[in-house]
């Protein structure tokens, strides 16, 4: 077996074999020319019923080394966010130097069929629907092949990696700053002008150039927002969770998730207050994972 | 926690190159027919998959429903009309052509395409109800070849090429070839058949008839078909001597001969036959005929197990032949005379008709020679008689009006004539049908009797002799014993006049051209190949599995016992293939062994890889622990991970690698 918990190899112990229905149907029409053959008593239909079903038993030595020795490898999925899709990396090495044609990958939503060439391996992602925030476990597959006939099928034990897909919450709809980017806390960047960077919303007020309201906001009938541009870099901003309003913990997360994306794209600096945690101030792709990983996990959907 | 559930292959429509490959087949499983089918059926099958084509390949639309159902019916309409049956063979074979394919026309999901496959391998078996032979056989079984090589491009969409999927079936059909023969060999044969054969089981087959009328057919069949094959033991008999009696007529109207109806005791000729002289000891290959008279020299000594011995030195068989079967026979040249019982001579010495003026003053001449017999051939051989296989009809009084009008006519007339003069003159006389010559096959050694070879010569009574044949077509045309049928034949269609030929001239005309003669020995190879395919494969019967069975070592094998040896006959040979087909399996992957090398050849060095250490992780390790081999461990590391997990194959890949660990050197420090 493989050194890893995600590594499997296809032997015998894990493979199973059984006819296909059109198995069945070749199975019965062998019976059908064999009792032809013998109330005929005709030699030649005997030979070529019985070269027909050892062509068959053959044919199953030929499926079960078509899939055996493979070996499976699955990695983490790369984090995704709650209604998008996780791609699990599962890679089919063929360590031998035959060639293993029509090869399925098959889970329970997933089908696929791939064709390994010899001392190869061929990567393959297998791709489920992560609908909620959380840990994401990489759903059961198998292996299997009908090679070479389609008259008997092989499939393995089915795989249960341990292997994981980090989900972050869906981002919520783009909401006002908790407060103002506390400019005051910049350090690097020189003045501030208005800039073509996004950098957040606030309520609108009327003086507000109209090409600045967040129309799409107002077409979901929230209050009026205005879209607010400048090189803000360097500004500190508390993304509280008291600060977020309404009452379903989904919501309120995703409100969270979205400034922690927005801040991050603004060039923010920006700490994360949770009920029962708090993440210091700080930028960058490993703080924003650090965050989003906070608000995936957090209370008890996060289990 | 198991769980029972299986994971199936989807099913996914096959691409246009599985649907040629298809028609292709069907192509091939109609051509194995094409000889017995009629023209029409044959242009129609080869229509709808011509439209199939069409369909796949350029777009043309799938025909209706009711289209289909139209043909269907008139299909079966036109067979019902041509055969006035559905059923039986040809009938049957005629049908499945037909709905194979209707079937291929309508074809649109996976199960359509897999029941035309099976359709296919059930018009391939068809063509062994009406013909055995090696030809047929090897047919059969490319048919089959491609077929099958269509199933993995069934249930392999766009993998393989076509040319892949016939090297993948002609390899698993290899490997499958002792398992069959195991299968062959021991699957219970039974005898007879489990239910009702169709009445048309059996081909109408050209044979010997069972009465001789001369005169009434102007036409000798001249089929090449083979009667039968001898194997003789020691060297064969001169060819004059080569007489295979089949049925013996003593019964006449004056008009047809045939079989004596009457019990009749006609003592030396009953079994056990007295055999003088000196013994030939010879195997028959004897051919289907669908009756029951089989032939032998004569005098037979013996008689085969499948056959009685009747009065007449004749064998027949206990029922009709309807297989090719062998049988081992000694024959006599003659017999042990004994006194003929009245009631045989009075049957023997029947003339239903007086004779004519013309002919009683003949008879009387030859009343008076010292030999009438004699005096009666050397009449044959020196009056204008002609030996010809397209003689004038007959009318009227046989006797005279052959003697003395026609004179033109085959072995019959001659025979019935003879035998017919003889009874007048006094001597006990009959008619032996049978086969007379034969062509020698040097190829294969041994003799090939057609049924153009057919002959019907005379048995008279002789005081000391008993029955003593006389061959009166010798008189007239003796190239026919000398040199066979198919000589003279050849002669008379080059407008020779048989009986006045010189040697060298009929030597002359039959040499013929250099390619007739290459042609006539490719002919006697063929046949050899195909006698010794009847005579090894066709021929294993019941008998022959009792015999192997009783040489494994089974004295009275029962049902049960042979099954259990069948099935771990092919067990065996299964897992012998399976050890040797997924012996690779236990070598360890080259890239996985060149890695594992170049491991322990830095591990020797101080600097071992941890267990759950990916190759990059190691790699960085390395680079910081000794940057003096960082150089030639890059490549190295870079192979392994391309090898492992880009999807790159390549052997020159995985060379490299091995090449490049053999080369690496980690000296310790």
């Amino acid at each position: 077996m493989g050194a890893t918990a995600d590594e499997y190899v296809l032997g015998r112990q894990r493979l199973y074999m059984l006819p296909t229905r059109h198995g069945l149907y070749f199975a019965l029409l062998l019976l059908v020319m064999l009792l032809a053959a013998v109330n005929y008593n005709n030699g030649l239909a005997y030979g070529f019923t019985f070269t027909l079903a050892a062509v068959g038993l053959v044919s199953m030595l030929y499926t079960h080394r078509n899939v055996t020795g493979l070996r499976l490898t699955v990695k983490d999925a790369g984090p995704v966010f709650a209604g998008q899709s996780a791609r699990f990396p599962v890679y089919i090495h063929n360590a031998s130097k035959t060639r293993r044609p029509g090869v399925w990958l098959l889970s329970d939503t997933h089908s696929r069929c791939v064709d390994i060439a010899p001392y190869s391996s061929h990567p393959l992602s297998l791709t489920v629907a992560a609908p909620r925030r959380g840990y994401l476990p990489c759903p059961a597959f198998s292996v299997s092949s009908a090679f070479p006939f389609g008259l008997l099928y092989t499939w393995a034990k089915p795989v249960r990696p341990m292997s994981h897909c980090l989900v972050y919450p869906a981002p919520g709809p783009r909401l006002p700053w908790p407060q103002e980017p506390d400019l005051a806390h910049r350090h690097h960047r020189g003045q501030s002008i208005d800039g073509d960077d996004f950098v957040g919303l606030r309520a609108y007020q009327p003086a507000d150039p109209p090409r600045h309201v967040h129309w799409k906001a107002t077409a979901r009938g929230t209050e009026w927002l205005t879209k607010r541009f400048g090189d803000s870099a360097g500004g500190v901003v508390w993304l509280d969770w008291a600060a977020t309003h309404g009452s379903q913990v989904e919501e309120r997360l995703g409100v969270l998730c979205r400034w922690a994306l927005d801040a991050e794209r603004a060039g923010l600096r920006y700490g994360l207050r949770l009920p029962d945690l708090e993440i210091a101030l700080d930028s960058g792709p490993q703080h924003l994972h650090r965050c989003l990983r906070s608000l995936a996990l957090w209370g008890p959907a996060g289990v | 926690m198991f769980e029972w559930r299986t994971y199936r292959p989807p099913d996914r429509a096959p691409d246009r190159h599985a649907a040629n490959g298809l028609l292709l087949s069907a192509l091939a499983a109609l051509a194995l027919h094409i000889q017995r089918l009629p023209l029409w059926l044959s242009l129609g099958v080869c229509g709808l998959v011509a439209s199939r084509y069409l369909v796949e390949n350029y777009g043309w639309r799938h025909p209706p429903r009711l289209i289909r159902w139209c043909l269907l019916l008139a299909a079966v309409i036109a067979v019902f009309n041509t055969y006035g049956t559905l059923l039986g063979r040809e009938a049957g074979i005629s049908l499945l052509a037909l709905l194979v394919g209707l079937k291929i026309l309508e074809i649109r999901s996976l199960r359509d395409y897999f029941v035309s496959v099976f359709l296919l391998y059930f018009l391939a078996l068809g063509a062994f109800l009406f013909s055995q032979s090696l030809l047929t056989a090897g047919l059969a079984m490319a048919v089959a070849v491609v077929t099958t090589a269509t199933l993995v491009r069934l249930s392999l969409p766009n993998a393989l090429p076509a040319s892949e999927g016939l090297r993948l079936t002609v390899a698993i059909l290899w490997r499958a070839v002792p398992i069959m023969l195991v299968m062959y060999l021991l699957f219970p044969r039974i005898q007879g058949s489990l239910w009702g054969l169709p009445a048309d089981a059996f081909d109408a087959r050209t044979g010997l008839s069972d009465t001789v009328t001369p005169g009434s057919i102007n036409e000798l069949s001249s089929s090449g078909e083979v009667a039968f094959r001898v194997d003789f033991t020691g060297p064969a008999p001169h060819p004059r001597q080569r007489y295979w009696r089949s049925l013996v007529l003593s019964h006449t109207d004056g008009t047809t001969w045939s079989r004596a109806r009457e019990a009749v005791t006609v003592n030396a000729d009953i079994w056990p036959y007295r055999g003088v002289g000196e013994p030939i000891d010879y195997t028959i290959d004897y051919e289907a005929t669908g009756r029951r008279w089989l032939v032998a020299m004569d005098v037979p000594a013996t008689v085969p197990a499948e056959a009685t011995a009747r009065p007449g030195f004749i064998l027949v068989a206990k029922r009709p032949v309807q297989k090719r079967f062998q049988y081992a026979m000694r024959s006599y040249p003659a017999h042990s005379a004994a006194p003929l019982a009245p009631a045989a001579r009075a049957l023997h010495l029947r003339t239903p008709r007086p004779m004519s003026r013309r002919v009683r003053a003949l008879v009387d001449a030859w009343q008076r020679e010292p030999d009438p017999v004699r005096a009666v051939l050397r009449y044959f051989h020196e009056q204008d008689f002609v030996y010809t296989l397209t003689p004038p009809l007959l009318r009227g009084d046989l006797l005279d009006e052959f003697l003395f009008e026609s004179r033109r006519g085959y072995c019959e007339h001659y025979a019935a004539t003879f035998a017919m003069l003889m009874r007048h003159l006094g001597f006990p006389s009959r008619l032996v049908v049978g086969y007379q010559g034969g062509e020698w096959n040097n190829a294969g050694g041994y003799l090939v009797v057609r049924q153009a070879d057919a002959h019907a010569w005379v048995e008279v009574w002789r005081k000391h002799r008993g029955w003593t044949r006389v061959d009166p077509t010798a008189a007239v045309a003796p190239e026919r014993i000398e040199l066979g049928m198919t000589a003279l034949q050849a002669l008379l269609a080059r407008g020779a006049l048989p009986g006045e030929l010189e040697p060298a001239a009929i030597r002359a005309l039959l040499e013929g051209r250099w390619l007739a003669r290459q042609w006539r020995r490719l002919g006697m190879y063929w046949d050899a190949v195909n006698t010794a395919w009847n005579r090894w494969v066709m021929a294993y019967g019941p008998e022959r599995q009792q015999r192997l069975l009783n040489s494994l070592g089974f004295d009275t094998p029962s049902w049960a016992q042979v099954v259990v040896t069948l099935v771990i006959g092919v067990a065996s040979l299964l897992l012998v293939l399976a050890a040797t087909l997924l012996w690779t399996r236990n070598r360890m992957d080259p890239v996985a062994a060149s890695y594992r090398r170049f491991c322990a050849k830095l591990g020797k060095s101080g600097l071992s890889r941890h267990a759950h250490e990916g190759p990059l992780d190691f790699y960085h390790r390395i680079l910081a622990a000794r940057p003096d081999l960082a150089a030639d461990s890059k490549p190295i590391i870079a192979l392994y991970v391309t090898l492992r997990y880009g999807n790159v194959a390549g052997e020159e890949l995985v060379d490299q690698l091995r090449g490049r660990v053999r080369r690496f050197k980690a000296a310790g420090q």
